[in-house]
């Protein structure tokens, strides 16, 4: 299995002159995609955060009828063909519906605009971060927050200073698990927003247009930057642990 | 003053109540068996569970209130202290005043005051739980069994040191617990509850002395129950067991026919002598067939034409050279003998 796993990275990577690669690193639009790709799900991650967490926290703490029926909703992204999502995003977020239209009118549009990559990837990766936070806050034991309610804390207090305090771990995790499936979305980008182009969609174009030997550096850079940021946020994660503990 | 009008509420297939009741400022205890009712009833007067009726704390109705507006403190079974915060933080948590060097040193906190609340024993977290539920200065506190899982030494500290507090600080409390003893030794007023109900409520004596019904008798571990008949004799009352008479005493208010009565075994007199007893019938004559030390008594079975338990004083036990085997004489005085139900 790690052979499985760990072949075809090594073999990209090792298999890129270390010559291509510095000039594939000068390579502005190389850059300026790189970005784009971070910026943009960083915004979907935030967008999870805020919203995505108040529903973690409705899902793991109360039952209601049709829970299971949204839970399904929640994870639909996780099965459904992601150019079948982008497909459903551009139905909704395109100019002729009215959602498209409502954002439009305040000047945010979504077709071929950042706007749009940051939506397709929330589409696709909130489920990640929601599953993740619900799981955290279950975990957490409800009686600590009645308990708080009876030392004359209201709900909202009781959530900002218990519940999210206590579940900042799994918050973290699954904001890096959402980041990490944000940045390497391509089906649903792709249909929403060509342009600008995505790390994935740089590396597919210049695969269609120049073949392998052209799109193999980008491919081998972006890799490294990928894995070095989430080396990175693991450490930090991990010495934050530590320290707790 | 907490008053409950008529309070019921469910869950699941469980009907809790209607219940109804006052108390004043009084530590009072509910007891129980299992799946009684008692925690729910808490979770009723804390406002974590929707029920019918009308709840009044000192002249307030609070029936809708949110728990965080009833000034209720609750202590749960576990001490359920917030584990990012530390000690001191955990009892300031909630505290309606900055000072709250009181309740640190009343109970004996001083030495953990700026621990991490993991590193703490059983005993220290629940201190801490108990601080951090009085630093909110409530008007009623509620302990749903927060001592049953520490060690006896620790638990009847921490007991009395709730009770000192409580008269201290004048604060009323409900005490839940499925231990008569601990009931009885604590409580200035005991509510026994069964499936929802409450079926006795009085003070520890009244309840030992005159069990409601057979449930209660032997829940507060009488096992001295027996159906029988009531006979009367011109003034005089007894009670028909098989072949037994009892006397119960003259001029009695009671009807003749099938009842159950309760011999409270803290009243019976046992010797090894016979003696003279100003009513015959209740002398009995038995093998001491079991003699258990309880912790402050012991528990005496006595088979004769009767088995009955006594619980005596070591004391009695010493002087009256009780041992296993032996023969003795007891003797039942009619006020041990206690109508609880009829049939």
């Amino acid at each position: 299995m790690v052979f499985f796993l760990i072949t075809p990275v090594l073999k990209l990577i090792l298999g890129t002159a270390p010559s291509q690669l510095f000039f594939t690193m000068l390579e502005e639009e190389v850059l300026q995609s790189i970005l784009l790709t971070v910026r943009c799900g960083l915004g979907a991650t935030a967008f999870a955060i805020v919203f995505g967490t108040p529903l973690a926290y409705l899902l793991a703490r109360f039952d209601f009828r049709g829970k299971s029926l949204l839970q399904s909703f929640i994870d639909l992204p996780l099965v459904i063909p992601h150019s079948s999502a982008g497909i459903a995003l551009l139905l909704v977020f395109g100019r002729k519906f009215f959602v498209g239209k409502i954002f439009d009118r305040i000047g945010i549009t979504f077709v071929g605009t950042e706007w749009g990559i940051m939506v397709a990837m929330a589409f696709v990766s909130a489920p990640f971060y929601i599953n993740v936070v619900r799981e955290g806050i279950s975990s957490i034991d409800p009686r600590l927050e009645k308990v708080a309610r009876t030392l004359g804390a209201s709900p909202s207090k009781v959530f900002f200073k218990i519940t999210l305090p206590l579940s900042w771990r799994s918050i973290l995790t699954g904001a890096v698990t959402m980041w990490a499936r944000s940045i390497s979305e391509f089906g649903a980008v792709v249909i929403l927003a060509y342009h600008p182009m995505t790390a994935p969609v740089l590396i597919f174009d210049r695969f269609e247009s120049f073949g392998l030997s052209y799109a193999k550096p980008a491919a081998a850079l972006i890799l490294i930057v990928s894995f070095v940021i989430f080396l990175l946020v693991r450490i930090t994660f991990k010495n934050a642990r530590s320290e707790r503990s | 003053m907490l008053v409950l009008k008529e309070v019921k509420t469910s869950a699941g297939t469980f009907r809790l109540g209607p219940i109804s009741f006052e108390m004043k400022r009084e530590y009072l205890i509910i007891l129980g068996p299992s799946g009684a009712g008692k925690s729910i009833l808490l979770e009723v007067i804390a406002g974590f569970r929707k029920s019918e009726g009308k709840i009044f704390l000192n002249g307030t109705e609070i029936t809708h209130y949110p728990p965080e507006k009833r000034r209720i403190g609750f202590l749960m079974q576990d001490p359920l202290l917030f584990p990012h915060k530390n000690v001191i933080e955990n009892i300031k948590f909630g505290a309606k005043t900055g000072d709250i060097s009181y309740l640190i040193q009343k109970l004996k906190i001083s030495p953990f005051a700026n621990r991490e609340v993991r590193s703490l024993s059983g005993g220290e977290k629940q201190r801490v739980a108990l601080a951090r539920a009085l630093a909110c200065n409530p008007h009623l506190l509620l302990l749903d069994e927060p001592f049953s899982w520490l060690d006896r030494e620790t638990k009847e500290i921490i007991e009395t040191e709730v009770k000192s507090i409580s008269e201290e600080l004048n604060l009323p409390v409900i005490h839940v617990t499925h231990n008569f003893e601990e009931a009885f030794s604590l409580g200035d007023r005991v509510i026994i509850l069964k499936d929802g109900k409450i079926v006795q409520d009085g003070t520890p004596e009244e309840i030992i002395k005159s069990p409601a019904n057979e449930f209660v008798a032997k829940f507060t571990g009488n096992p001295n129950v027996y159906a029988g008949t009531l006979l009367l004799e011109g003034e005089k009352t007894f009670f028909v067991h098989e072949n037994l008479k009892f006397f119960m005493g003259r001029g009695i208010n009671l009807k003749e026919g099938g009842c159950k009565i309760a011999i409270c075994p803290q009243d019976l007199i046992i010797s090894p002598f016979p003696f003279e007893s100003k009513d015959r019938e209740n002398v009995m004559e038995g093998v001491i067939s079991s003699l258990s030390f309880m912790g402050n008594f012991y528990r005496v079975v006595i088979e004769g034409k009767l088995k009955i338990t006594a619980f005596l004083s070591p004391q009695e036990v010493k002087r009256e050279n009780i041992t296993p085997s032996t023969k003795v004489f007891v003797i039942i005085p009619p006020e041990a003998i206690r109508v609880i139900e009829r049939i």
